[in-house]
């Protein structure tokens, strides 16, 4: 049973580092994206590959996340002045193309059987010290993430990206580099989103190409909406409610009569219905971000 | 070198396409009308080849497949009346964002109800028969003349009747048609019922002609919004070019041989999307052309 929550836990953890990482530009920037589990993938396995190769766990670590900023900075500059819809369908088309790439190239990426043994963070302990340990870096990544995400929230980019949100012409005519801003905010995204994933393929010890799927992202964006577009605070609230109510419903085929296919697609049911309910009756979440007064 | 011959090329870029067109002919109409772009789109299509399946039992399989069409409509019409009117208020993002938690729940029923092996409708073994060079099975046949005759008709539909002048007018600008005195509630409504009817009849059609899955619908999105962003959202003409451009592409890409080692047939939608980032970079706003330009 301990072992049970303790691994909810640090799924908690990891999906909270994600949907801050999408809370930053979607609240902050305005951008909805439909693809930012491909920035999870570069770090997964960018610390898969590393880790086979003999190159140390943090150094594939440190690369993915390296990686994932300098695509994020990169789509933010090629995407410019893409109106929200042209947006969300060019990440999306982005993160099906990684993952087609991944599901591909069996030689690097392991293809569609993805790549087993990638070694832990922590070195290697057993039983109960294992999950300890395990949580503890959970937390303390997840702490890091929240604590940049603070300071993000507080700097003058943060300001920036919120006037964007509220009204893009009008930051620009503040004299705010638009494209800039947004490029800046998706390479820290990137880079956040990627600690997460490297972080979960070096715990689970494995990465695939079934956790690239848009439907991850669709679980990050609905811990956003849950939580409040564009709150720190609202992204992890959004993590830990929806993470138990998809990962704490497995236990369901226990007493339901169903195929495993029927009850993975009812714990889908679930998170769509939460999405569509919060967006028709609470569309600002739980946490709403109000207009506030800052100290410049 | 290309290994296969012109014919078969074109008759692969017809089948696909087909597909693709009728699909991003109503996702295009509905942005034009309504500016949404609706993500639950493609569930039009697999709605209705899973009722057609269903009903395939009880009537002989033209019947099923117009009763498949018409429950798929009557859904929409239903999702557009509980979930779609109140979020459009709210904005295009937000409306967005909920078209694809839609789009999340139905492919959920739909594999709840039906699990995730392929469906399809009980058939014999077919005959492939060689048309204009090219071999085709009769449900390939059929597919293309189904869908080509959907897409003239609703073309002229748009074209030569006072109803088209409408949709024409909401399109161009919705308030000048409303104090015109065009009843934009139900422009829109029928532009919803056609766009659904079109994408029903495409799923329709791909589950006759080969299979149907929970995620039929969704695996096309990509394709569809690229053909629909290409050829400018909203623009009709412009989508049916692209749906078929994006196929003859796919086709040609596939066919590729460099000295006996080919692109291998997984990479098809990626060939789609590679079209669309190349055409979102070089023209940001999509075809339409750019309505405000940064100096």
């Amino acid at each position: 049973m301990f072992d049970y929550f303790a691994w909810i836990a640090i799924l908690v953890c990891c999906y909270a580092m994600i949907a801050i990482s999408l809370t930053i530009q979607s609240g902050g920037g305005g951008m909805i994206n439909l693809g930012q589990v491909a920035f999870v993938g570069i770090g997964g396995y960018s610390v898969a590959i590393f880790s086979r190769a003999g190159l140390g766990v943090w150094a594939g670590l440190l690369a993915g996340a390296v990686i994932a900023a300098g695509a994020g900075y990169l789509l933010g500059r090629l995407g410019r002045t893409l109106g929200g819809v042209y947006w969300a369908i060019t990440t999306l088309a982005v993160a099906e193309l990684l993952r087609l790439i991944i599901s591909n190239t069996d030689t690097v990426t392991g293809g569609m059987q993805g790549l087993g043994d990638v070694a832990p963070l922590w070195g290697e302990l057993h039983g109960t010290a294992n999950t300890l340990a395990r949580l503890a870096m959970a937390l303390a990544f997840l702490a890091a993430v929240v604590l940049a995400g603070v300071h993000l929230d507080r700097s003058q980019l943060g300001r920036s990206l919120r006037i964007i949100r509220e009204n893009e012409p009008l930051a620009a005519a503040l004299g705010i580099d638009v494209v800039s801003a947004k490029s800046r905010v998706l390479a820290l995204s990137g880079a956040a989103a990627a600690l997460a994933g490297g972080f979960h393929a070096s715990d689970i010890s494995f990465v695939g190409p079934d956790q690239l799927l848009p439907f991850q992202t669709f679980l990050a964006l609905t811990m956003v909406v849950i939580g409040g577009l564009g709150r720190i605070t609202g992204a992890v609230v959004g993590a830990v409610i929806v993470e138990a109510i998809y990962d704490g419903t497995r236990f369901f085929r226990d007493f339901l009569d169903l195929a495993s296919d029927q009850i993975a697609a009812l714990r889908i049911l679930l998170v769509g219905v939460i999405m569509l309910g919060f967006l028709l009756l609470r569309p600002k979440g739980i946490i709403v971000d109000h207009p506030r007064r800052v100290r410049v | 070198m290309i290994t296969q011959q012109p014919p078969e090329l074109i008759a692969d870029a017809l089948v696909r396409g087909s597909t693709i067109a009728l699909l991003a002919m109503g996702l295009t109409l509905v942005y034009a009308t309504m500016r949404f772009a609706n993500v639950a789109h493609l569930e039009f299509a697999t709605v209705g080849a899973y009722a057609t399946i269903s009903l395939s039992g009880v009537f002989i399989v033209p019947v099923a497949g117009i009763i498949g069409a018409v429950v798929a409509v009557a859904l929409g019409a239903a999702v557009y009346e509980l979930v779609f009117r109140r979020l459009l208020v709210m904005g295009e993002m937000p409306a967005m964002i909920g078209s694809l938690a839609v789009s999340v729940v139905v492919q959920a029923v739909i594999q709840l109800a039906y699990g995730s092996r392929p469906r399809n409708v009980p058939h014999e073994l077919e005959q492939v028969s060689t048309v204009l060079g090219a071999d085709m099975t009769p449900s390939q046949v059929q597919l293309v003349a189904v869908s080509v005759s959907a897409l003239v008709l609703t073309g002229a539909l748009l074209r030569w009747t006072p109803l088209g002048r409408k949709v024409r007018a909401v399109a161009a600008n919705a308030e000048l048609a409303r104090v015109s005195g065009v009843g934009e509630r139900r422009v829109v409504a029928t532009v919803w019922a056609i766009a659904g009817g079109l994408a029903a009849i495409s799923g329709i059609e791909l589950a006759l002609e080969s299979s149907a899955t929970p995620a039929l619908g969704f695996n096309l999105l990509l394709p569809v919004f690229s053909a629909a962003i290409v050829g400018g959202l909203g623009s009709v003409l412009g989508a049916v070019i692209a749906s078929y451009g994006v196929a003859l592409l796919e086709a040609i890409v596939l066919a590729l041989d460099f000295d006996g080692s080919a692109i291998p047939v997984s990479y098809r939608p990626a060939i789609g999307f590679a079209f669309l980032i190349l055409a979102l970079i070089f023209r940001p706003r999509g075809l339409l052309g750019a309505k405000v330009r940064i100096v």
